[in-house]
């Protein structure tokens, strides 16, 4: 009968109380869905920069004739910690590579012989900037029979730039969107505590503890935070997937936080719900302390 | 001779607001059982006073004691226990307008962890006390302010507290009903509970005289009710 009641309790604000419940709602809809746009945009920022990052590859010119067998080079590269993958270019692929490339043009070089066997080293995603890059190719060049290592540091260089750039600014805009949304809620929140003063008026007054008298709230911030992260969670995807997709078909493309939406949508709900009870907790705790009785 | 069990003691209290003191050197004792109003004009500290007992309020200097709770050791959380053994009715009623007479007194034992079917019976027998049982489907907008007064008493009543603290109870009432609910609180004196009783309606402590205690410039004093 007690936790009955408390249930009772905590869902009656949507029929005693429904404008402050509505309120309280649609804010918490607002904030969550801009703290989704932030980790959703800072996921896709990060997803395009890794994109690009994985692109650049080393590519290590062997000096010819080659200084031991191709399968020892091989077998040596792929158990360098740093590198993820080893593709070997003979001479005649690089040939074939060029014709490709140049077409007719090509065919002014009328010996092909000049390209020199290769290897092309995908780093894996922890050596992917230019320090740990640049000490790779070093490393590489310092091997007996390398004539060569080339890689675009550049575009490293200008990612790693802009990385730490979009980085802090993402930092900042998701701190301040999130603390934004908090002082939102609990200052909407404090309506429907408001809304029941004289409830807590009553049950200060027959001598209900505190906590009794904030557990309803507290259920009731957790079921609105709930409903508002799942409200946000539905109209980022709406967002996301039909909105910005028809105008965007590039974002198509990109994955969504932990592969599926289900993933950002259950974050939301779980944040949603823990902002709307310690909201709900520290917003009764205040009022319930200031209520009079008389 | 039995020698009368103090229920309530307050020795040399000095309290108020915000530094300003509404009470000074207020000494006074309530026995259990026993019905004693306290009089005064409007702001000379009676609620405050109440205030006091239910420890809404804490004095600036002096003790306050009801039953085992000490103000200089109470502890915030052990204020709720306080407040279970005593039943307050205020010249307003305080009833929930959105819930049945039935569920404002039900109400009680709900927040304070009691739960059964004996709720329901103490409920019921609690509306019969006061002459309401027959309205307990009824929301407060749906009765008089004298039933409402009721209800409140029949709320006030329903841990079986050893004090019944009433702020003008029968201020918003007309003489009749005003006096119904007098005979009310005499009954539930007579059933051993302690009833303390502020009021300025000076008719009314005269048609049904107690002891009086009278607030004069901060400070208590007997009165005789007679010369009211």
């Amino acid at each position: 009968m007690v936790i009955g009641y408390l249930l009772r309790e905590s869902v009656s604000g949507f029929r005693r109380a429904p404008l402050a419940v509505w309120a309280t709602l649609t804010t918490m809809s607002l904030a969550l869905l801009l703290v989704g746009l932030v980790v959703l945009i800072a996921y896709d920022a990060r997803q395009v920069v890794e994109g690009l990052k994985e692109k650049v590859e080393l590519e290590v010119f062997l000096l010819d004739p080659p200084a031991r067998p191709i399968e020892a080079w091989l077998a040596e590269l792929r158990s360098d910690p740093a590198i993820e993958s080893v593709a070997y270019i003979s001479k005649d692929s690089a040939a074939a590579i060029f014709r490709r490339e140049f077409g007719t043009e090509a065919e002014l070089f009328v010996a092909y012989d000049f390209l020199p066997a290769s290897f092309r080293i995908h780093l894996r995603p922890a050596w992917r900037n230019p320090d740990s890059a640049a000490a790779v190719a070093r490393r590489l060049q310092a091997m007996e029979g390398v004539d060569e290592v080339v890689y675009n540091q550049a575009l490293l260089l200008r990612l790693e730039e802009n990385v730490r750039l979009v980085s802090w600014m993402g930092a900042g805009v998701g701190f301040v969107v999130l603390l934004a949304a908090i002082v939102l809620v609990v200052n909407t929140i404090r309506l429907t505590v408001y809304a029941k003063r004289l409830l807590i008026r009553t049950m200060k007054l027959v001598g209900a503890t505190e906590w009794f008298i904030r557990l309803p709230f507290v259920l009731e911030g957790f079921l609105l935070g709930m409903l508002g992260g799942a409200l946000a969670g539905g109209m980022l995807f709406v967002l996301r997937e039909l909105v910005l997709a028809s105008y965007l078909p590039a974002f198509q493309v990109l994955r969504w936080p932990g592969e599926h939406p289900l993933m950002l949508w259950g974050a939301l709900v779980l944040f949603g719900a823990l902002v709307g009870m310690l909201s709900a907790s520290f917003s009764a705790k205040r009022f319930i302390r200031r209520t009079p009785l008389s | 001779m039995k020698a009368a069990t103090p229920l309530v003691i307050l020795d040399r209290v000095r309290a108020g607001y915000e530094g300003r003191a509404v009470l000074d050197g207020v000494s006074f004792r309530l026995d259990q059982g026993e019905f004693c109003y306290l009089v005064g004009p409007t702001g000379s500290g009676k609620s405050t006073l109440l205030k006091l007992l239910y420890m809404e309020l804490l004095p600036i200097s002096g003790l306050v004691q009801v039953g085992a709770f000490r103000s200089d050791t109470i502890r915030p959380r052990q204020i709720p226990y306080l407040r279970r053994r005593l039943g307050v009715i205020f010249q307003d009623f305080q009833l929930l307008p959105d819930r049945s007479v039935f569920d404002n007194v039900a109400f009680v034992f709900y927040v304070t962890g009691r739960s059964g079917r004996d709720v329901r019976t103490r409920v019921l027998h609690l509306l019969t006390m006061v002459g309401l049982s027959h309205k307990r489907y009824r929301m407060p907008h749906e009765l008089s302010g004298g039933e409402q007064q009721r209800v409140a008493i029949a709320r006030a009543l329903a841990l079986d507290p050893e004090l019944l603290l009433a702020d003008e109870p029968t201020g918003n009432l007309d003489p009749h009903v005003s006096e119904d609910i007098m005979r009310i609180l005499w009954n539930i004196n007579r059933q051993g509970t302690a009833v303390l009783m502020a009021t300025h309606d000076y008719a009314m402590v005269r048609r049904f005289p107690a002891r009086t205690v009278a607030l004069v410039d901060g400070r208590l004093v007997e009165v005789n009710p007679g010369v009211l």
